[in-house]
C-alpha cells in the first residue's frame, strides 16, 4: 500500500520537477512557467494578439509541464522525419506540430487572411506596392546583422530576418523550414512585436516625418470594378509564381483565398475560410507553436538575441517604409503621399494602417488616412512573402 | 544542401560572413523589389483597361448622344405626365440610420469618429431598403 503511494508520489509532476537532472534545469522550467503566464496576462488582460498568444502561452505551459510528454521537439529537429515514431510514441502536439512542419497551416491560414482582405486600395494605388517593398529593408538587415554576430548560420539568420516582415505565419512557414529548433523564440519574438505595433512604429514616424508632411491630405482612391478585384489575384499568382515559385504555397493561398471573397460565387466558402477554418488552424498553429519552448530550447543566450534581432527588424522595415514613402512623395511634388502611410508597409493587418490614421488624427482629425495605409499594408503581406520565398529558394 | 551550409558556417570568418550576408542582402531586397515592380506595371495596365478605356468609351457614348439629340427635328410638343415622387420629410430615418451607424461601429470597436456629409437613396421610393 505504502510502495503503490510512494509510486504514485514519485510519477507526479511535483516530483519529477523537483527531481530533474540538475536545480538549473528546475530553475529553467519553473522560468518557463512564469514567461506563460507573462503571456497569458497579456493575451486577457492586455489584449495584444490574443487569439494567438493565448494558445501559443498554453502550448508553452503544456510542454514545459514535466512528465506531460505532450511533446518532443527531438523528433523534428533531425533532417528525416520518422512519422512512424511520431505516431506511435508522440503525444497530441506532436501529432498537432505535424501541421506546422510540413508547412500545412502556415498556408491555411494565408487562405483565410486572403479571404478577410481587401485589395481594393493596393489596385486602386498600385504605387503602394513600392512602399510595401521599401518596408521589408529590415528584413534582410536583420538577416545581416545575426550573420555578423557569428551566433547563427545562415539559415537560421533568415528565419530571424523575417521577423521584420511582421507576419506570423510567413516567419512560422520559413523557420520550420530553416531552422525548426528558433521556431518558439521566433515566432513568439513576431507575435510580440506585432502586437506592440501601436507602442514601437509611432516615435520613428514623428521622427522621420514633419508636421507638414503628416498634415498631407490624399486624393480619393478611384472606384476599382469587380473584374479587376477578379483578375488581380490571379495575376499576382503568376506573376510571383513564375519570378519566386517558394512563395507560392503563401501568396498562392493568399489569392486563392482572396478570390474566393471577391468572385461573388463561392460566398460559403469565403465564410468558412474565414471563419471555421482560420480559427481551428489559429488554434493548431498557435499551441504547437507554444510547445516549441521547452525551456532547454528557450532559456538560451540566442534567444535574447533573436529578441533585439527581431526589434532591429520592425523598426528597420518601419524606417524603409516611411522613408519610401517619403521619397515618392518628394518626386511626386512634395503634397501627394503622406508619409505616414509607409509604416503601414510593414505587413502586420490592419494593426500598422491604424498606427498611420491614429498618428495622422493627431495631427489634422479630420484628415482620413486608413484607406490610403491599407494600399501599403496588403502590399507588405505581398512583399514579406516574396522574401521569405527568396530565402526558401536560395542555395544555402 | 541545408547540412553542407550548416556545417560550413561556423569555418567561416567575419569578412566571409559580410560578403555573403551583402550578397543575400542585394540579391534578396532586389527581387523584392523587383516582383513588386512587375506587379504595379500589371495594376498600371489594369488601370488603363479597366477603368480609364471604358470611362473614354462611356464619355463619348454620351458626346454622341447628346450630339444626336440637338441634330433631331423637334416634332412637335406633346404633354408629358410627370409623375411627381411623394416628398417626405425623412429626418426621423436619417436619425436612425445614423444611431444605427454609431451603434455598430462601437460593437466592432471602431472609435473613430465621423460625421454625415450627405443621406442619398439607393433609386425609387423604396430606395431605404437597400434592394
Amino acid at each position: 500500500m505504502l510502495e503503490s503511494i510512494l509510486n504514485f508520489l514519485e510519477s507526479t509532476g511535483i516530483a519529477r520537477l523537483f527531481n530533474m537532472d540538475s536545480g538549473w534545469d528546475t530553475l529553467k522550467t519553473i522560468a518557463m512557467f512564469g514567461i506563460a503566464f507573462v503571456l497569458v496576462y497579456f493575451a486577457i488582460v492586455k489584449q495584444y494578439e490574443p487569439l494567438l498568444l493565448l494558445p501559443i502561452a498554453i502550448g508553452m505551459l503544456l510542454t514545459n509541464l514535466p512528465g506531460a510528454n505532450m511533446f518532443h521537439l527531438d523528433f523534428f529537429i533531425q533532417q528525416d522525419i520518422s512519422f512512424s515514431q511520431v505516431l506511435h510514441e508522440g503525444g497530441l502536439l506532436d501529432i498537432l506540430y505535424l501541421g506546422v512542419k510540413l508547412g500545412i497551416y502556415p498556408s491555411l491560414i494565408f487562405i483565410g487572411i486572403g479571404a478577410m482582405t481587401d485589395f481594393t486600395p493596393l489596385i486602386s494605388n498600385p504605387k503602394s506596392l513600392l512602399i510595401g517593398a521599401g518596408a521589408q529593408l529590415g528584413v534582410f538587415v536583420a538577416f545581416f546583422l545575426a550573420l555578423a554576430s557569428g551566433m547563427f548560420s545562415p539559415q537560421e539568420a533568415a528565419a530571424i530576418g523575417i521577423i521584420g516582415g511582421a507576419d506570423g505565419p510567413t516567419a512560422i512557414l520559413v523557420t520550420k523550414t530553416l531552422a525548426p529548433s528558433l521556431l518558439g523564440a521566433i515566432a513568439i519574438a513576431a507575435y510580440s512585436y506585432m502586437a506592440l505595433i501601436p507602442m514601437i512604429q509611432p516615435p520613428f514616424m514623428r521622427l522621420l516625418t514633419t508636421e507638414k508632411e503628416r498634415k498631407i491630405r490624399m486624393t480619393a482612391l478611384r472606384p476599382v470594378s469587380r473584374t479587376e478585384k477578379i483578375i488581380f489575384p490571379i495575376v499576382v499568382m503568376f506573376i510571383v509564381g513564375l519570378i519566386v515559385p517558394d512563395a507560392i504555397p503563401l501568396i498562392g493561398c493568399l489569392m486563392f483565398g482572396n478570390l474566393l471573397n471577391v468572385c461573388g460565387v463561392t460566398d460559403r466558402l469565403s465564410k468558412t475560410a474565414q471563419n471555421e477554418l482560420m480559427n481551428i488552424v489559429t488554434i493548431f498553429l498557435g499551441i504547437t507553436v507554444g510547445a516549441t519552448a521547452s525551456a532547454d530550447n528557450f532559456l538560451k543566450w540566442e534567444t535574447i538575441l533573436i529578441v533585439l534581432c527581431g526589434l532591429a527588424a520592425f523598426c528597420v522595415s518601419t524606417t524603409g517604409g516611411l522613408l519610401t514613402a517619403k521619397i515618392m512623395n518628394i518626386v511626386c511634388g512634395g503634397n501627394t503621399i503622406n508619409p505616414l502611410i509607409g509604416s503601414a508597409g510593414v505587413s502586420a493587418v490592419p494593426m500598422a494602417a491604424r498606427v498611420s490614421q491614429k498618428v495622422g488624427q493627431e495631427y489634422d482629425p479630420s484628415n482620413f488616412l486608413l484607406m490610403h495605409a491599407m494600399g501599403p499594408n496588403v502590399a507588405g503581406v505581398i512583399g514579406s512573402a516574396v522574401a521569405a520565398g527568396v530565402f526558401l529558394s536560395w542555395a544555402w | 544542401m541545408t547540412n553542407i551550409m550548416l556545417s560550413a558556417a561556423p569555418s567561416m570568418d567575419f569578412a566571409e560572413r559580410m560578403a555573403y550576408g551583402l550578397q543575400v542582402f542585394v540579391v534578396g531586397l532586389g527581387t523584392v523589389f523587383a516582383v513588386l515592380v512587375i506587379l504595379w506595371l500589371a495594376l498600371v495596365l489594369f488601370k488603363v483597361f479597366s477603368y480609364d478605356l471604358p470611362q473614354k468609351k462611356a464619355k463619348k457614348l454620351a458626346e454622341e448622344a447628346a450630339s444626336k439629340v440637338e441634330a433631331a427635328p423637334i416634332v412637335e410638343e406633346t404633354p408629358i405626365s410627370v409623375i411627381e415622387e411623394p416628398v417626405s420629410d425623412d429626418t426621423q430615418l436619417i436619425a436612425v440610420i445614423t444611431a444605427a451607424i454609431a451603434a455598430y461601429n462601437a460593437q466592432s470597436g471602431n472609435s473613430l469618429p465621423f460625421r454625415v456629409v450627405s443621406f442619398k437613396r439607393a433609386g425609387g421610393a423604396n430606395g431605404w431598403s437597400g434592394k
